[in-house]
């Protein structure tokens, strides 16, 4: 039983190693795990189908690649649905690197939309979109990142555009189709259909909530694993009509979307190295008591 | 990717997994590198050309910085007083004349200080407070009434342990703390819990570039 002593004193690096092997073994095995889609993620692709086609939305992109492991997932599959829904995304970000982090999710989505075939559409029951060479600026666009934080969002509700004259890429955003809507009225954070933020800290989803009796639109957030536990308060409230928490959540979506992700490749791997994590907790318990016992004996 | 960006990547990703043996220069080397990095991407190609450029200088000089119809705009002289109380705040880097750059900064924490109060109190506070106002007993839903229980009891143990003008003793008051005590335990358990399942999920995202996109294992 002094192997149980032996073990408290286990050198961390040895730790390492035994998460390592259960994060790269089962990848390397090709383990695939059943995915089902829960209800917060449901909630959110159930509102993105009840949209009308053509509808703007607005994706906000609050996080940097140290997060994107978790959130860029999450943020590909949305964006294909959408783009199979034929919904018109527009794309900010609160965080400085959140307009690279949108171009590079753009363009993963755009390629997974454009090999989509016209049988998916017939068995989903969905329209077949007219064209599959989207065009930025009319079927999609991204502005890039500004500073501000709620204050700058306060503006959005009263002129999308004016803090944003040009995109992330330098052309003028005044003459885009995507920001015409037909009535000669100034596209304000109003007029979008639903409000999502891929949210790694402050800065995100909560800001729109924040200002949610303002601009009145539905909101949904994608979140880091950190962060589920405090955004579930806002399912509860319905102050947001469905979450995508931390990499499991994108799994779901990438199921919903019927694509074989990173997210559902991740499945595995997280599952493992969370049996071993428990291992390890239950055997660093067992050792714990072990001793207090023997020192009782003593 | 291009060969040269994946092998770059690759090699930076070990050098700060070297760090997990003991501290080492390469680990230094890729901390460091990742500082500068940021740091002139951000003031550079995000700083200037997001938010500089388009949101003051084409504003206020938009013959020289505007583009499409917007250069022939009338200048927005008046968005000269910000940019000036923006300055202010570089005199932080001078010892003696710091105290200049406290107006610009008086100003940034009114402003986010009046926001956050009066919209935290409306969107979280209050609809947090009315949805805990719930009925106990929901008829023909006993697993309603159950979770109706959890979520009440919880609410009021968690705010008892939180008063600290008595202290946390007797049949009653102790009793309720306690209970608060073991809410929060679950609580921070769950929080342990995701914030695992987070750094896994990151460990995995880099272990996919690794063996899938260097190596190309997967």
């Amino acid at each position: 039983m002094d192997f149980l002593l032996q073990l408290k004193d286990l050198d961390r690096r040895i730790i390492f190693v035994f998460i390592a092997l259960a994060v790269a073994g089962p990848m390397l095995l090709k383990l695939s795990f059943p995915v089902v889609p829960g209800r917060p993620v449901k909630g959110l692709f159930d509102q993105l189908d009840k949209l009308p086609a053509g509808t703007r939305t607005l994706l906000s992109f609050d996080y940097d690649p140290a997060s994107a492991p978790e959130l860029q997932p999450a943020a590909v599959a949305v964006l294909v649905h959408m783009f199979r829904c034929q919904l018109k995304p527009v794309c900010m970000a609160n965080w400085p690197v959140g307009g690279d982090m949108a171009e590079n999710a753009l363009e993963q989505a755009l390629k997974i939309f454009q090999e989509t075939p016209d049988e998916f559409y017939q068995t989903m029951g969905k329209p077949v979109p007219p064209t599959k060479e989207l065009k930025k600026g009319v079927d999609y666009v991204n502005m890039g990142y500004k500073p501000g934080g709620m204050a700058h969002i306060k503006g959005l509700i009263h002129d999308y555009l004016k803090p944003y004259p040009i995109d992330k890429d330098g052309n003028p955003t005044g003459d885009m189709p995507i920001f015409d809507l037909g009535n000669g009225k100034k596209f304000t954070l109003a007029d979008a259909g639903i409000i999502m933020s891929f949210t790694a800290g402050t800065g995100g989803i909560e800001v729109y909530i924040g200002l949610g009796g303002e601009h009145k639109r539905p909101m949904a957030a994608s979140c880091t694993s950190v962060n589920i536990p405090k955004f579930y308060t806002y399912l509860q409230t319905k102050q947001l009509v469905g979450m995508v928490g931390g990499l499991p959540g994108a799994a779901e979506c990438e199921s919903i979307i019927q694509y074989k992700g990173p997210a559902q490749r991740g499945m595995a791997p997280q599952s493992i190295a969370h049996l071993v994590i428990m291992l390890f907790i239950v055997v660093g318990n067992i050792a714990y008591l072990y001793e207090l016992s023997k020192t009782k004996k003593a | 990717m291009t060969t040269i960006t994946v092998w770059l990547g690759a090699f930076i990703t070990l050098c700060c997994f070297s760090f997990l043996y003991k501290d080492n220069p390469f680990y230094r080397f890729a901390e460091h590198l990742f500082v500068g990095v940021s740091a002139g991407y951000l003031f550079t190609t995000i700083g200037f050309h997001q938010a500089l450029k388009p949101n003051l200088l084409s504003k206020v000089m938009p013959a020289t910085f505007a583009v499409g119809k917007d250069a022939f705009n009338a200048p927005e002289l008046h968005l000269l007083i910000p940019a000036f109380m923006g300055i202010l705040i570089f005199f932080r880097l001078s010892p003696n004349l710091a105290w200049i750059s406290r107006y610009s900064f008086a100003f940034v924490m009114g402003v986010s200080t009046g926001l956050a109060i009066v919209y935290t109190t409306q969107t979280s506070l209050l609809p947090q407070i009315k949805k805990a106002i719930v009925p106990l007993f929901v008829h023909g839903d006993l697993l309603a009434s159950l979770s109706n229980w959890v979520l009440v009891i919880g609410s009021i143990s968690c705010l008892f342990f939180f008063f600290f003008s008595t202290e946390h003793r007797g049949p009653l008051y102790g009793t309720v703390s306690r209970i608060g005590i073991w809410y929060l335990m679950i609580s921070f358990g769950a929080a342990f819990g995701s914030t695992v399942m987070g750094r896994i999920s990151l460990l995995i995202g880099r272990f996919q570039f690794l063996l899938g996109e260097w190596l190309r294992l997967l």
